[in-house]
């Protein structure tokens, strides 16, 4: 069959229009497909799980009191209140003007995830001192000197065991002892 | 299909597939290099159902800020010496003394030979700005390094103004000054 020069050069035309469309298609799809990759080849960090197929990962925290003694934080108790929350309370004496801290807990994570724990604590009676917990030498108030509270949460990475100091910084000399008290849980 | 089209096409490819390159040769080298931790896994919470899982932040960090670095290395080298390019080739048109330092440091091949166009630049400056813009998001998101955030931010700039420039120059041949 003859098809003239004419005819030729208008199938391919049209044929270049209908593959238009197309060709803008695979155009964005040349920016998709890279961007995507990009960043689907960004590792993500998560522990990676070494259980046995059927053994299941433990969740939450396993919360420890140091304990021992000091001159400020004296008469601790910790009292496992339920499955994820945990009671802390010591007697902070009188005491001069400083920065006085004490490791208190040591906590683990027993999940293989990264998890987060909440720390909410406070005195009775605000005793004009700044109290909270340290932790990589950071610190986290949980309650300032007018009394104010603040509930704090620290990372911790999974199956690693941290050890958290409390911490009083006295502007002036403290002339009475109070209890302070703190809740510890975690999901 | 228009030519226009047919040769974005063509121009989209090299660096299409260079930052899919850089990506993966950077991960598998660092990952060669310091011994990672490294897991594919499926997660079924997170944008991608098949995810690379790296066992430690420090690591994930790491590893993700240096291929950051391969690939905007890899797209915006290329870039910029197209750009400079043009320029040296514009200024050769003006300067002969242009033609002379390029004759003796051996880069005459440089003026003589036209295979950079402006369609080119603007395909890989498209390609520069959405690199940088994942890097930039990496690094709000803390998966990268602060430093590489920065450069990607400031060769944005560079290309951006330098692909206005090489537009100039291609407008001012239709309609010159």
């Amino acid at each position: 069959m003859y098809i003239s020069r004419n005819k030729r050069q208008q199938i391919f035309s049209s044929v270049g229009r209908f593959l238009e469309p197309f060709g803008l298609g695979l155009l964005c799809l040349l920016f998709i497909i890279p961007a995507l990759t990009f960043s689907n080849l960004t590792p993500l960090a998560k522990k990676l799980n070494d259980n046995v197929l059927g053994v299941q990962d433990e969740t939450g925290f396993e919360v420890e009191m140091v304990g021992g003694n000091h001159n400020v934080f004296q008469n601790e108790h910790l009292i496992k209140q339920e499955e994820n929350l945990y009671k802390y309370d010591t007697k902070v004496v009188s005491h001069s003007t400083g920065n006085y801290s004490k490791p208190i807990l040591l906590l683990t994570n027993l999940s293989s995830a990264t998890n987060e724990i909440t720390f909410k604590g406070s005195t009775e009676i605000p005793i004009g001192s700044r109290i909270g917990l340290i932790y990589e030498d950071r610190f986290y108030e949980l309650q300032d000197s007018l009394g104010e509270m603040t509930t704090q949460k620290i990372s911790v990475e999974g199956t690693e065991t941290i050890n958290v100091f409390l911490s009083v910084e006295s502007f002036g000399d403290v002339q009475f002892g109070e209890t302070f008290f703190m809740d510890i849980s975690f999901n | 299909m228009s030519n226009l089209l047919k040769k974005a096409l063509r121009f989209s490819l090299v660096p299409a597939i260079l930052i899919i390159a850089s990506k993966v040769i950077g991960v598998l080298v660092l990952n060669s290099v310091y011994d990672l931790d490294i897991s594919i896994g499926n997660d079924l919470g997170q944008a991608f159902s098949t995810q690379i899982y790296i066992s430690s932040e420090k690591d994930a960090l790491l590893l993700n800020s240096f291929t950051d670095a391969f690939t905007l290395a890899a797209i915006s080298i290329p870039l910029l010496y197209m750009i400079i390019k043009v320029f040296v080739q514009k200024q050769s048109q003006k300067d002969p003394r242009t033609v002379v330092k390029l004759t003796k440091a051996n880069l005459l091949k440089w003026v003589t030979k036209e295979d950079v166009s402006f369609l080119k630049i603007f395909i890989w400056t498209a390609f520069l700005w959405m690199v940088s813009a994942l890097i930039i998001v990496n690094t709000i998101n803390g998966n990268s390094y602060l430093t590489i955030g920065v450069v990607a931010g400031v060769l944005v700039l560079i290309s951006t103004w330098g692909v206005l420039r090489v537009f100039e120059i291609d407008s001012n041949k239709v309609y010159p000054e």
